[in-house]
């Protein structure tokens, strides 16, 4: 009789045994891998307008109060990276004394797409005096719009012979703020 | 990570004439070695190489796609998953990456699945594809840049896909 009792326990053990091996049977799976690789050239993109400005000094611009507006500036910036935006001026060529990019200044006046305005006007380095604002990443979006004016304060000019001209670059710079 | 699952059925078959003293038997045994086999050989290696395009873009963007052959006997769930290669990529992570299943065709009543953002994703599901070539699956692979911040370009983001199917018999 304890010889059939062994027997049955053992039986027992067995059909457990055989649950647990056909319940892991059925976890069974084959997997593939397939690799992905995202490279990302450049991550910043910039456009800027208008790209050239010609512009004649007029009686009521040497009446007005100094800085007066000059021009409308824009820059777009698609960016996968946190940037700062500066602008600087150089002269090309002038014939007018004392005329220098100190006499040009820069504001920003709106900034969209995770953008944002500097309250700094200099056209002259070093930064911080030369940043028009900063951004973050503008992914699904048509990029972060800067805008604002350009100024002129002639109150330093001498034009000493006619017709004076002045001829200077402005150039817009993204630097990635990464820390 | 192929798992055998052996299935065996052995049928016996007993001679009518037994009670005038004839018998005979036949023994058939039949094997199953694997229930499903999957083949996503046409899901071919994904390079994509980000434009300014891309980024104005409405995120995710389409990097790739991927398809799949399943064969089975048995009901399966096919799903998905990414692991990422360490990376200079500022916040670039599994989440960003997601699939789409957008065909599901073939033998077993092959349906696509949800997909959706990474980790593990469903593509799909199916039962026994035998007398077929099998359910082909397929869709599109996505990545979301938004998020994304590249310090030092080239940025590079590497990950594996890994397209498992399983058996789904309750």
């Amino acid at each position: 009789m304890r010889i059939f009792k062994h027997l049955k326990i053992l039986g027992l053990i067995a059909l457990g045994l055989l649950c647990l091996s056909s319940s892991s049977a059925a976890q069974i799976s084959v997997s593939v891998p397939v690799t992905v690789t995202i490279i990302i050239p450049r991550s910043v993109y910039m456009t800027s307008s208008p790209l050239r400005l010609d512009l004649e000094i007029t009686p009521l611009q040497i009446q007005g109060p100094q800085p007066f507006e000059l021009a409308d500036w824009h820059v777009n910036i698609d960016a996968i990276t946190s940037y700062r935006l500066n602008s600087t001026m150089v002269t090309v060529d002038t014939n007018i004394q004392h005329a220098d990019p100190g006499d040009f200044f820069a504001d920003c006046r709106s900034a969209d797409d995770w953008g944002e305005c500097d309250e700094h006007i200099s056209l002259l380095e070093p930064d911080p005096g030369t940043r028009r604002g900063t951004g973050l990443n503008t992914a699904g979006t048509n990029g972060a719009d800067f805008r604002g004016k350009l100024f002129l304060d002639l109150r330093d000019w001498d034009v000493a012979q006619l017709p004076g001209y002045y001829i200077g670059v402005i150039i817009y710079r993204a630097t990635d703020t990464t820390p | 990570m192929r798992h055998i699952r052996p299935v065996a059925v052995i049928l016996m078959t007993l001679s009518l004439g037994w009670a005038s003293g004839l018998s005979q038997t036949q023994t058939v045994t039949i094997t199953v070695n694997q229930s499903l086999y999957l083949d996503c050989s046409g899901s071919a290696p994904i390079t994509h190489t980000v434009t300014q395009s891309d980024i104005q873009s409405t995120q995710p963007i389409t990097v790739g796609t991927w398809s799949c052959n399943v064969d089975a006997l048995t009901n399966y769930i096919l799903s998905a998953d990414i692991s990422l290669n360490p990376t200079s990529v500022v916040n670039a992570s599994a989440n960003d990456f997601s699939e789409t299943c957008t065909s599901a065709t073939g033998n077993g009543s092959p349906t696509c699945g949800a997909g959706g953002t990474f980790g593990p994703i469903t593509l799909g599901t199916g039962g026994n594809t035998a007398g077929s070539l099998g359910a082909d699956f397929s869709g599109n692979v996505r990545v979301n840049l938004s998020d994304w911040d590249v310090p030092t370009p080239p940025g590079i983001v590497q990950g594996t896909i890994t397209y498992s199917v399983s058996d789904s018999t309750p």
